[in-house]
């Protein structure tokens, strides 16, 4: 793995804008980064990132089918009892998932190691999907990249054939709070992808959905909603008041119920419990196991509920190296072992791994100059070079 | 190969929402608190920010179910004028389309090769206010606009209703907010309107409950993003 600089397109701002992808750039400061990319051999991509992604989802998934008939592990969850049918139900009747993304520790040398699972709500998809590939395509018409040069990056493909196979038959509904101009873009692509895949599809704020008599969702026009794709957490869902109407709705939602479980920091420790030095997993513990202590005064403190790096704690040798703020942690915390996150020329890269409809289906790296990935880390192509 | 193999650039949420400011002409006897570009407007103009939105919320709605569709870019944009129009989503069969000839067609939804049609209707510009529409018939105390065709500085300071009549602001006034602006607040009502398809003849099976059961709990975490 390299990161090699690069001349920007031209016109890049330019494109960004005409597709939507209005969030390039962010308080001024560059969210999408091309100045440089990362190269990849094939054998990184397949070996160290495409195979160990899939490994992941599947232990992931069999984690699943532990938790919904043992309460002890939802309970280690901070996940709500009165949640618990819903998400047993979901699981139970086979719900599938659209799409998850894992965060990766991964310089080149030894395996890649897992941070955690975004599993519900990952964002920065349209950017890994579609510009990124655009970017690749067009570096490889002008000659700057070689002509046989590739890109781990299956997503809008297999989106399309994903949402086409989950949603047939159903209007497709999508839904995120519309005051956020990066969700709504998230949201908008997912519609996108629906409509690609031949699908009737509606957008409805998360704020506006209402409730039928006969135990459906509606959307603001008082439309049953059969099927619902929705850009907010499942533990948000499960706090909020409709929470005790989602275990007998005839709606279905993606991604599913049962993926509050995987959403969850505590995710990391139940895989290192279900496979202890398996060489894609750090140590982790949850914050009241007196196993934690085995990993010193070095670690990872991560809340069960947090996005974007919110209350993450990186302490080394006994000194905080690093911290982000946020309003997360009130239901607990996991200590991991501190990955070690490269850095290079001053950057610290994180990849994430998408897994699209249960398949490994591509990449996208966030840059930060701390090694915490938060919501304002650049997002850099990638190409596979040799 | 590793990559997407069909992708054309996907544009996100379809077309921006731009809504205009308008300016002097006078074809209709319109003052400017009639006719406003956004909720913002309407409220600056001195009405009750209740009864912009409820008109705004009426606008919308009507928007949704009545925007004419077209079956090509080129005929709405004939009628509404360049860059007025944005994809309208996916129509059901039986769905009534307006065409270039004024005629109606019912639009067959299977007849391309994916399942879908995409079909393109005016975006919602403004929306008209109950006191100029007290002459008219409709019972409706808020109605949508559009852009008008007719190109130049006259189109662009024009707007148009479902009726077909055009209207201009014509106070100096309106002349200060020329400068066209983005209309945050058209933003998740348009998307809505986008996407909303009368469905004729599909009636609700089921009454509403309640409204408004989600969101409570992020509304608690400001962030840029909801997501991860």
């Amino acid at each position: 793995m390299q990161r090699i600089k690069v001349k920007e397109r031209p016109n890049w701002r330019k494109s960004a804008e005409e597709s939507g992808f209005k969030y390039h750039t962010i308080d001024n400061l560059p969210y999408w980064d091309e100045t440089a990319y990362y190269a990849f051999t094939l054998k990184e991509i397949e070996e160290q990132l495409e195979y160990p992604s899939q490994e992941l989802h599947q232990m992931a998934l069999d984690i699943v089918a532990r938790a919904v008939r043992d309460e002890e592990i939802l309970k280690r969850l901070s996940i709500p009892q009165t949640a618990w049918d819903a998400i047993a139900s979901s699981y139970n009747r086979g719900d599938r998932s659209l799409y998850g993304r894992f965060d990766f520790a991964y310089d080149g040398n030894g395996p890649a190691k897992l941070l955690e699972y975004n599993a519900d709500t990952p964002t920065a998809l349209y950017e890994a999907a579609c510009f990124q590939w655009s970017w690749l395509e067009e570096l490889m018409a002008s000659g700057t990249l070689p002509a046989d040069a590739d890109q781990f990056n299956s997503i809008h493909d297999r989106l399309i054939a994903a949402l086409s196979s989950i949603a047939a038959g159903k209007t497709f509904h999508v839904s995120c709070m519309s005051e956020s101009e990066e969700d709504m873009g998230t949201a908008s692509y997912i519609q996108d992808c629906g409509k690609l895949a031949g699908l009737t599809t509606e957008f409805v704020d998360i704020q506006d959905i209402g409730l039928l008599t006969d135990g459906y969702f509606c959307d603001q026009n008082a439309t049953p909603i059969e099927l619902i794709f929705k850009l907010y957490p499942w533990e948000w869902m499960l706090g909020d008041s409709y929470a005790a109407n989602l275990g007998d709705t005839p709606t279905r939602f993606l991604e599913p119920c049962w993926k509050a479980i995987l959403s969850n920091k505590g995710i990391l420790p139940l895989l290192w419990d279900m496979a202890p030095d398996h060489p894609n997993l750090l140590p982790a513990f949850f914050e009241d196991d007196r196993e934690k202590w085995a990993l010193g005064t070095s670690f990872a403190r991560k809340p069960l509920f947090s996005r974007e790096g919110a209350n993450i704690m990186l302490m080394k040798d006994g000194a905080v190296i690093d911290r982000a703020d946020g309003a997360y942690g009130g239901e607990g915390y996991i200590r991991q072992a501190l990955a070690n996150i490269p850095c290079i020329d001053g950057n610290y890269p994180v990849i994430g791994s998408w897994i699209i409809a249960d398949e490994a289906a591509g990449i996208g790296v966030r840059e930060d100059t701390t090694p915490i990935t938060k919501n304002d880390s650049r997002f850099l192509p990638h190409a596979i070079i040799g | 190969m590793k990559r997407s193999s069909t992708l054309a650039l996907v544009t996100v949420a379809g077309a921006a929402i731009i809504a205009y400011s308008w300016y002097s002409n006078n074809t209709e006897a319109v003052t400017d608190s009639d006719i406003f570009t956004s909720v913002s407007d309407c409220i600056s103009s001195g009405v009750a920010e209740a009864t912009c939105k409820a008109r705004f919320g009426e606008a919308m709605t009507t928007y949704a179910q009545t925007a004419p569709r077209f079956v090509t870019k080129e005929d709405c944009e004939k009628d509404y004028g360049a860059g007025q129009c944005a994809t309208a989503p996916t129509a059901a069969t039986g769905e009534t389309v307006a065409t270039d000839n004024n005629t109606t067609t019912t639009a067959q939804a299977s007849q391309a090769t994916s399942g879908s049609t995409s079909y393109f209707m005016p975006m919602m510009m403004g929306f008209m206010a109950a006191r100029m529409m007290q002459g008219t018939q409709s019972a409706a105390s808020a109605a949508p606009l559009y852009g008008c065709a007719g190109g130049g500085a006259a189109g662009a300071s024009c707007y148009s209703s479902n009726t077909g009549r055009s209207y201009y602001a014509r106070t100096g006034a309106a002349a200060a907010r020329a400068v066209k602006t983005p209309v945050a607040e058209f933003r998740s009502g348009n998307r809505a309107g986008f996407n909303v398809i009368p469905r004729g003849g599909s009636a609700i099976k089921s009454a509403v409950r309640s409204r408004g059961g989600f969101g409570s709990t992020g509304r608690g975490y400001s962030s840029r993003s909801y997501g991860g």
